[in-house]
């Protein structure tokens, strides 16, 4: 009885391993974030570090960093819009800059700080 | 002849076997028993420097293969007259000679007495070494962690007894057991009271903390790049990412067989003979360190955890505890790639349940630390100067 209950413990707790793994190879890091205004659409560009280029001696010719741009209503439809452009998952844990155009900034830049602060998938900043 | 014991008998198969061992027996007309002195002499290997324990200070004296010899060696050390001995024979077919020592007035009676009831019960053909006395009398025999501490070295058993610890010496075998051993024991070598206090302290600690490196290094590494890669510093990511672009196995693989090459390559280290030792080791660094790595096979990353946790793994001065920590760092790869840090972290918790559950002897297992006993914490984790510690000639298990 005492092993049976150990068992469904085990189980119950084990078998929901693996539950937000995400190796590294299949994850694209975000560093950068622009922010620019497209009309009456938001236009946000993330520049994703490209590791191929990265690892030593090899690819010297590829640049480091891909920029990949989406428009949208508002960021999150912009970065949605961009998870079909990207192979890999967007990894936005590790962002380094945000850079806000002055069209935006002129507008007020606290909404803009506020969503990237308080926005759990933004982090580093 | 330098040492010598008589014993009475009386059966004809008592007789017998001490005739088969070389010794002398004499027989009176009209008395039932007989008398044998010991007389026998076989050549065995002499005193040597120990090749488990060595040290930069302090004795380098080992035990050898003859229980005679290393029985005087104790009690040339311990010139006492409350050194105490018991003699047993255990085996059904050898009778190996096993002796019990302690120190009257030090030693708990109740541990000596279990000790000596246990060894009694043992029913096997043979010992061929102490640890088959270890896995027959232990107190959770199913537990990887050692419970008796196996010495080779002449000081740290008296330094053992005069703690009032109990030895277990068998014959035919240089390692000599002392029981009750605790979890610290393991993590002590004989040197920490050879060295200055400080320096003796720092390293106690660093092997405390290499400790939970064997443990944790490779299963951490694990855990944070598939699970946790925001912890790390960007640079470091993206260095690692880097890396691991062109390897073509999952994290947790790609550990587990980097730490079974390494596991294969220390077991093909002990069997290769010692001339062609040196091709191994250039195989084992070149090829599988850096060629492995600019094949894009395995990640430098990978190379480095398991070189540090194998570095780490010989610092523990005791090896059964560190073949110990080199198995259970599986599991906690396997926790580690399965759950992620909350994985490392409930294995770390059951692991720490199970080492408060097991007991040495009826003492259990880290019982400075609980049962907090705080005279006994000088001699822990730091080893305080040995004249505060004037306690530390009777300095456990006593009631």
């Amino acid at each position: 009885m005492r092993v049976l209950f150990i068992v469904v413990i085990m189980f119950s707790l084990l078998l929901t391993g693996c539950w937000g793994s995400s190796e590294i190879d299949t994850l694209a890091i975000n560093v950068a974030i622009g922010l620019d205004k497209a009309g009456d659409k938001c236009k946000v560009s993330s520049q994703i570090i490209n590791p191929r280029a990265i690892a030593v001696g090899e690819n010297a010719n590829e640049s480091p960093v891909i920029l990949f741009e989406k428009e949208g209503v508002d960021i999150d439809e912009a970065m949605l819009k961009m998870t079909s452009k990207s192979s890999r998952k967007l990894f936005n844990l590790h962002l380094r800059m945000l850079v806000i155009s002055e069209e935006v900034a002129r507008r007020g830049i606290k909404n803009v700080v506020e969503y990237f602060l308080r926005n759990n998938e933004y982090r580093g900043m | 002849m330098g040492f010598s014991w008589a014993k009475e008998g009386r059966s004809f198969d008592d007789l017998y076997s001490e005739l088969l061992s070389g010794n002398c027996v004499f027989l009176a007309e009209g008395e039932n028993k007989f008398y044998s002195v010991f007389t026998s002499r076989i050549e065995r290997r002499g005193i040597e420097e120990p090749t488990t324990q060595s040290v930069v200070r302090g004795p380098r004296e080992g035990f050898s293969e003859d229980i005679a010899k290393n029985i005087l060696i104790i009690k040339k050390r311990i010139n006492n007259n409350s050194l105490r001995m018991i003699n047993l024979n255990v085996g059904r077919v050898c009778k190996t000679k096993v002796a019990i020592m302690y120190i009257e007035g030090i030693a708990k009676k109740d541990i000596v007495n279990e000790v000596k009831k246990r060894i009694e019960k043992i029913k096997v053909d043979a010992v061929h070494d102490s640890s088959y006395i270890e896995e027959l009398t232990k107190d959770d025999p199913y537990s990887v962690f050692p419970t008796y501490l196996s010495l080779e070295k002449s000081d740290s058993v008296s330094a053992a007894l005069l703690q009032g610890k109990v030895a277990i010496l068998v014959d035919g075998t240089p390692f000599v057991l002392t029981v009750p051993a605790v979890f610290f024991d393991f993590l002590q070598s004989s040197e920490d009271y050879y060295h200055h206090y400080i320096v003796a302290s720092m390293m106690r600690i660093i092997r405390f903390i290499t400790f939970y490196f064997v443990l944790l290094v490779p299963s951490a590494y694990v855990a944070i790049t598939t699970y946790h890669q925001e912890i790390l510093p960007t640079a470091l990511l993206i260095n690692i990412a880097a890396q691991r672009e062109d390897v073509p196995f999952p994290v947790l693989f790609e550990t587990f067989l980097m730490e079974f090459t390494f596991e294969i390559l220390r077991e093909a280290g002990i069997r290769i003979p010692r001339a062609i030792g040196p091709a191994i080791s250039v195989v084992g660094g070149v090829v599988i360190g850096q060629v492995a790595v600019e094949a894009g096979i395995m990640s430098a990353a990978v190379v480095i955890v398991v070189s540090f946790t194998a570095i780490s793994s010989f610092s523990i001065p005791n090896y059964e505890m560190s073949s110990a920590l080199r198995a259970v760092r599986f599991v906690f790869m396997i926790l580690a790639g399965a759950l992620g840090l909350y994985g490392l972290f409930m294995g770390i918790i059951i692991l720490w349940l199970h080492l408060c559950k097991i007991k040495s002897v009826t003492v259990p297992y880290v019982t400075p630390l609980t049962p907090f006993i705080p005279r006994e914490n000088k001699d822990t984790l730091i080893r305080f100067p040995l004249m505060e510690n004037k306690k530390q000639d009777s300095w456990n298990w006593k009631a």
